[in-house]
């Protein structure tokens, strides 16, 4: 980390560390591939920038470089007044079981994705990078500037209105 | 141990019945299936974003004498003799190395005789002969992010020229003019190449500025009554691909003209950035219809940029002071960009002073600045 300060490759080896998560996130949270490939460039661009100033202080890099994600994401959706089309962004791994159940669950993960979409942006957030990017509840905290109290209530609150989200829609559970 | 082992506690110590715990959970397995899946990218925009980061870590995070390969090998050349300059008049005979050496004590090495500069002579000479490139003022799009605005960088130690090799000849153009549908036999006018075929007319000057029109489009342009059916985005992209122009930026700026009387259409501009700094006046300009097809094209041919040399330059706020002068706005900050000039058969990238002001509309503007001392 203090390599990549002054050293240009380092930061390259940073960058092929978590280009995947980053992009992953903000590819969610625009559903937008050209959109997400602006504001990942962006946010690789804002973190070179601020690289120096960088201090460990307990909040690990990652947690560094999505808070600067989440506020490129803030600033755009800012200027465009749009509202993301979270579902588009949902990418569907391989069904398993036959050409039915292969539909059946493409179906179901529509339905997760427009529920996801309904809730807060806050409640977004926490889902999003406590599922898409695997990240612990006190990363997740440092992220969007919360106490891990506040983000554990944050979650459970997202998995209640996701559940009254998927009942209503006849989500198999 | 499984990964959503800590949801699971969470779930247990807020729900307030078991059936309330035992649908959460069913959630919680949905929603991790949903978003557990890797989310595919574009392997060229992954490694097209690392060269440009590379090289704006380059500049940025190393000192200007470690400069990136592009600068290497000519600054790392003139850097080397002159410390073996310096270290030869140190052991010949103890002089200050700030101060000029003796001409009497040149002795073995006559071809050493000044040691404060890293300016070779000749160089000054193509610095005068250099063309000076007026560039008109530019209103600011509120919707783009000017690039660096931070602090000015320093410019005490210099400035670099950039080269871009390669002037356009007859088999350039006709890959270039095969590729976008024309005969590969053009009209060859000196300093220009040019090919038509029916409304379409293709150009290409010999220090690389392409240059396309399709009239009929253009004439129909003005019916155009808008609702884009292809993203202006992707069409201006499939364009360029298709001519093997090259694509200078990741992302492309948008505006939409019209509708109105004259139609409704797209440009599309890419700015390229060559060591971290946009070429101004080298960017690439697409005008497309609301049914994807390109109108108009400005565009550069390709080329990897060397060092010229390195050159006395004027401090922003001179620079800032010069563009006050000139009157009819404030400025107050102002950041480094290159600019194309053609000279000799080849093309050169200045640095430029790209100030910005307000002016008495309250208008946001860009006014340019040449940044080396002549």
């Amino acid at each position: 980390m203090q390599q990549a300060k002054q050293d240009p490759e380092s930061f390259g080896q940073l960058y092929d560390l978590y280009f995947g998560r980053i992009y992953a996130y903000i590819y969610r949270k625009t559903g937008d591939r050209q959109l997400a490939e602006e504001l990942t460039s962006d946010t690789f661009m804002k973190a070179l920038a601020s690289i120096k100033r960088y201090q460990y202080t307990g909040q690990p890099f990652i947690a560094w470089l999505y808070r600067i994600g989440a506020n490129v994401i803030i600033d755009h959706f800012r200027t465009q007044r749009s509202t993301s089309p979270f579902e588009e962004a949902l990418h569907l791994a391989a069904p398993d079981g036959g050409p039915e159940e292969a539909a059946m669950q493409l179906d179901d993960k529509q339905r997760v994705a427009r529920a996801i979409g309904t809730l807060s942006q806050e409640q977004q957030d926490v889902v999003l990078l406590r599922f898409s990017s695997d990240l612990k509840l006190k990363e997740i905290a440092q992220i969007i500037g919360k106490t891990e109290g506040a983000v554990k209530a944050l979650l459970f609150r997202a998995l209640g209105a996701l559940r009254a989200k998927l009942t209503e829609s006849g989500v198999r559970q | 141990m499984r990964k959503t082992d800590d949801l699971r506690e969470l779930i247990a110590e807020y729900s307030t019945s078991r059936h309330e715990r035992s649908a959460l959970e069913a959630v919680l397995s949905l929603t991790q299936q949903s978003l557990e899946a890797a989310v595919p990218h574009r392997p060229e925009f992954k490694d097209e974003l690392r060269r440009q980061l590379i090289a704006e870590a380059r500049r940025t995070l190393l000192p200007w004498y470690r400069r990136p390969p592009l600068v290497g090998t000519a600054v790392a050349t003139v850097a080397a003799l002159l410390i073996l300059g310096v270290g030869l008049q140190l052991a010949q005979n103890g002089t200050d190395p700030q101060q000029p050496a003796n001409p009497e004590n040149s002795g073995d090495n006559p071809s050493i005789t000044r040691v404060e500069t890293p300016v070779v002579p000749h160089l000054t000479t193509f610095l005068g002969q250099l063309p000076v490139i007026s560039l008109p003022d530019e209103v600011l799009d509120l919707d783009a992010m000017p690039v660096g605005t931070g602090a000015a960088p320093d410019v005490s130690r210099g400035l670099y020229v950039l080269r871009l090799p390669g002037w356009v000849d007859a088999l350039q153009f006709s890959r270039l003019s095969t590729a976008m549908g024309f005969d590969p036999m053009g009209q060859n006018l000196g300093d220009r190449y040019v090919a038509t075929q029916g409304d379409r007319i293709l150009t290409v000057t010999t220090d690389g500025r392409v240059e396309f029109t399709d009239r009929a489009l253009e004439r129909a342009a003005a019916a155009d009554s808008g609702g884009a059916v292809v993203d202006p985005k992707t069409a201006a992209r499939r364009f360029l691909d298709r001519a093997f122009l090259p694509v200078p930026a990741l992302a492309p700026h948008v505006e939409m003209i019209g509708p109105g009387t004259n139609g409704q259409r797209y440009i599309v501009t890419y700015t390229p950035m060559v060591d971290g700094r946009p070429v101004v006046n080298g960017r690439t300009v697409l005008h497309i219809n609301s049914q994807g097809d390109v109108m108009q094209v400005e565009a550069f041919v390709q080329a990897s940029p060397e060092v010229q040399g390195a050159f006395a330059a004027l401090p922003a706020a001179d620079a800032i002071g010069e563009a006050e002068r000139r009157g009819g706005a404030r400025f107050t900050q102002a950041d480094l960009v290159y600019v194309r000039a053609s000279f000799e058969r080849s093309v050169y990238l200045q640095p430029y002073w790209r100030v910005y002001g307000v002016d008495q509309t309250e208008r946001r503007i860009l006014r340019y600045v040449p940044a080396l001392s002549r």
